[in-house]
């Protein structure tokens, strides 16, 4: 008997019992939706909680300070900072080429005076307006993927503008706007610079104008203004181009405030804090609580599978149940074929292709389900956050290793379940099962 | 319980052998036995070449595709396929042994071609005895077994049924051997046995 004959069998055996084979389906397609569809909200809100916990950057960041490291860096998640230690381009190259390290991204701060409008007519402080002191924090844009930056509304500035920035919800408390009101407006930033006048010392400022196309979460380091490094450098050249203003506004020391290195993998975080260490600069990752954090996502991973898993079972069951009936009631046929010539293997085909079609129909169905679902969720998860104001969550996105897994899961399911009934037809004997043919 | 007992029983190649007797007296088990649907558990059963007892599953499979045309009472068609592809489903079993004759030669030759692509809950039970006949011939058997061939047919389906199996034997030269209860049907038979009892009488 040929594959084709075999298919054909099978198939029409399903169309004969159109009522049975729609249940059995119906079995196999609930258990892949429940599975694909826990699968994917698992994974997306997992996603989430690991993203949360380093603030929209990747698990594997660590936040080196120009700092040196103490002694107990090493055995902790947090910055344990012994005094001034400068980051120059020589220890971003020695970082760069160190092991498991995936990305060196450098980060450039300056303290600034900020004016929200209105403004007046010089490009100065008026009356009626708070000005307030804060710090602007510069980085390579085009990396903001690997930065612990979440953008909550608007966009990112450009990577090298000088003439966009993102601000912070401490911005907003400061200017009384809200989120949405403060996307498209302007601020005036004073980027100060220290000089010794006849009256002593004194400050001045190098004045812009700057779009906020973007309100952001962030914590590559401590100020309401992420702007592009280019703007950050150029603030830190103004003030080193000045005097030194002492306790107030002490000169930089370091060309780099920071350093974010992206390790090449969770594994790799620890190995890549500890030569960070021994180059001598504090750092900072959660490495720990991330790792602790993991530990309990793969509990509920592991609950959330077996629970998928006990719902394949039972429609494992109903396949099984739909092929033991179909075995009694083929018995004729089955007898029949022996009778002609059919070998038990053609016979036990017969039925795993039956098993094999409920259990592939199932499973396309039950993982498109499943995705719609993931989706419904997301979409009705991301409707309550953003109604709270809080950022949204990437869900629905393809997952083709869960999509095979899943048609090829439910697929071998169906097959396991059916070779107890389909070895039982097989070997049936032909003349018991052409008994009254 | 013995179903059959001392049973000596030649039947020579080409032959036309009809097999009588009550119910229970073993007809269906001796064809059974013949056809390679069940083992005898003693003495010997040879069928050409073939030493029945001494065959292996598989091989008492392809014994029966290749040498035996087996034609049923109720006649065994598969309701799922067609009259058509009853018969293509009996040829692919033994695609690999030598060629046979085409399905739609074949229903042409029992006179069915235009009901080719009918299913058999839509033919009458002359047409399925026929297709019937058609499939057993397919992979060109030397030996047709048929277990009451007209046993659920009315009198003018089963003499046509008769007839046409009569025209296969001559044309083919296959041994045909009936398991009948029909006298009248016996009576066409070149040779007659009874069995009685599990017992063979001639």
């Amino acid at each position: 008997m040929t594959w084709l004959d075999s298919l054909t069998l099978a198939s029409r055996s399903l169309r004969r019992r159109p009522g049975r084979t729609v249940l059995t389906t119906l079995a196999v397609t609930l258990g892949a939706t429940l599975l694909v569809a826990l699968a994917s909200v698992a994974t997306s809100a997992g996603s989430r909680i690991v993203s949360k916990l380093t603030n929209g950057g990747p698990a594997t960041a660590i936040k080196v300070a120009a700092s040196k490291a103490d002694s107990d860096q090493a055995y902790t998640d947090d910055l344990r900072a012994a005094g001034p230690k400068p980051i120059t381009d020589a220890t971003l190259n020695a970082l760069r080429q160190s092991p498991h390290v995936a990305t060196v991204i450098p980060v450039i701060t300056s303290r600034i005076l900020a004016v929200p409008p209105p403004f007046g007519a010089a490009a100065s402080p008026i009356s009626g307006v708070s000005a307030f002191g804060d710090t602007m924090v510069g980085v390579d844009l085009s990396q903001a993927h690997n930065l612990p930056i979440t953008v909550l509304a608007g966009r990112l500035p450009q990577p090298r503008s000088l003439s966009e920035v993102a601000i912070t919800e401490s911005y907003l408390d400061h200017a009384g706007m809200s989120l949405q009101s403060a996307l498209g407006t302007q601020v005036e930033i004073a980027e100060p610079q220290a000089f010794q006048s006849q009256n002593g010392l004194q400050y001045r400022g190098r004045w812009i104008r700057a779009e906020i196309v973007g309100v952001v979460s962030q914590q590559v380091g401590s100020g309401a203004f992420l702007v592009s490094i280019e703007q950050a450098r150029l603030a830190q050249g103004w003030a080193i181009a000045g005097v030194d203003g002492g306790d107030a506004f002490p000169l930089p020391t370091s060309k780099y405030t920071g350093v974010v290195v992206v390790a090449s993998s969770l594994n790799d975080v620890h190995a890549v804090r500890q030569m960070i260490t021994s180059l001598g600069y504090a750092n900072t990752a959660p490495e720990h609580l991330v790792a602790s954090v993991l530990r309990y996502l793969r509990v509920v991973d592991i609950v959330l599978a077996g629970i998928g898993a006990i719902a394949l079972g039972i429609a494992g069951l109903g396949v099984a149940n739909a092929l033991v009936a179909a075995v009694r009631e083929r018995r004729r046929e089955i007898g029949v074929l022996k009778a002609i010539g059919a070998r038990d293997r053609d016979i036990l085909r017969w039925f795993l292709l039956e098993a094999f079609t409920v259990g592939l129909v199932g499973g396309v169905i039950g993982t498109l389900a499943g995705l719609l679902i993931a989706l419904w969720v997301g979409v009705s998860v991301n409707t309550y956050l953003t109604e709270q104001g809080l950022q949204s969550i990437q869900f629905g996105d393809l997952s083709w290793p869960l999509i095979g897994a899943a048609i090829l899961g439910t697929s071998l399911l169906a097959i396991a379940a059916g070779v107890v009934p389909a070895l039982q037809a097989a070997r049936l004997s032909p003349k018991e099962a052409v008994a009254g043919v | 319980m013995e179903a059959l007992h001392d049973v000596e029983l030649d039947i020579q190649a080409g032959g036309y052998v009809a097999l009588m007797g009550p119910s229970g007296a073993g007809k269906s088990t001796l064809l059974s036995l013949i056809g390679g649907l069940e083992r005898s558990q003693w003495g010997t059963l040879t069928v050409g070449q073939h030493n029945l007892r001494e065959l292996g599953v598989d091989e008492l499979a392809a014994y029966r595709r290749t040498t035996i045309g087996f034609i049923f009472q109720h006649f065994g068609l598969l309701d799922l396929l067609s009259a058509r592809e009853n018969i293509e489903l009996a040829a692919s079993l033994s695609a690999s042994a030598k060629p046979g004759p085409q399905a739609r030669d074949l229903l042409e030759e029992v006179g069915l071609l235009d009901r080719a692509e009918h299913r058999p809950g839509h033919l009458s039970g002359g047409e399925r005895q026929r297709v019937a006949i058609a499939r057993a011939l397919v992979n060109d058997p030397s030996l047709i077994l048929a277990d009451e061939p007209t046993g659920n047919l009315d009198a003018g389906s089963a003499m046509r049924v008769l007839d046409l199996l009569e025209r296969v034997h001559r044309e083919r030269g296959c041994t045909l051997l009936i398991v009948t209860h029909n006298e009248a049907v016996a009576q066409r038979a070149e040779q007659r046995f009874r069995l009685d009892a599990g017992r063979l009488l001639r």
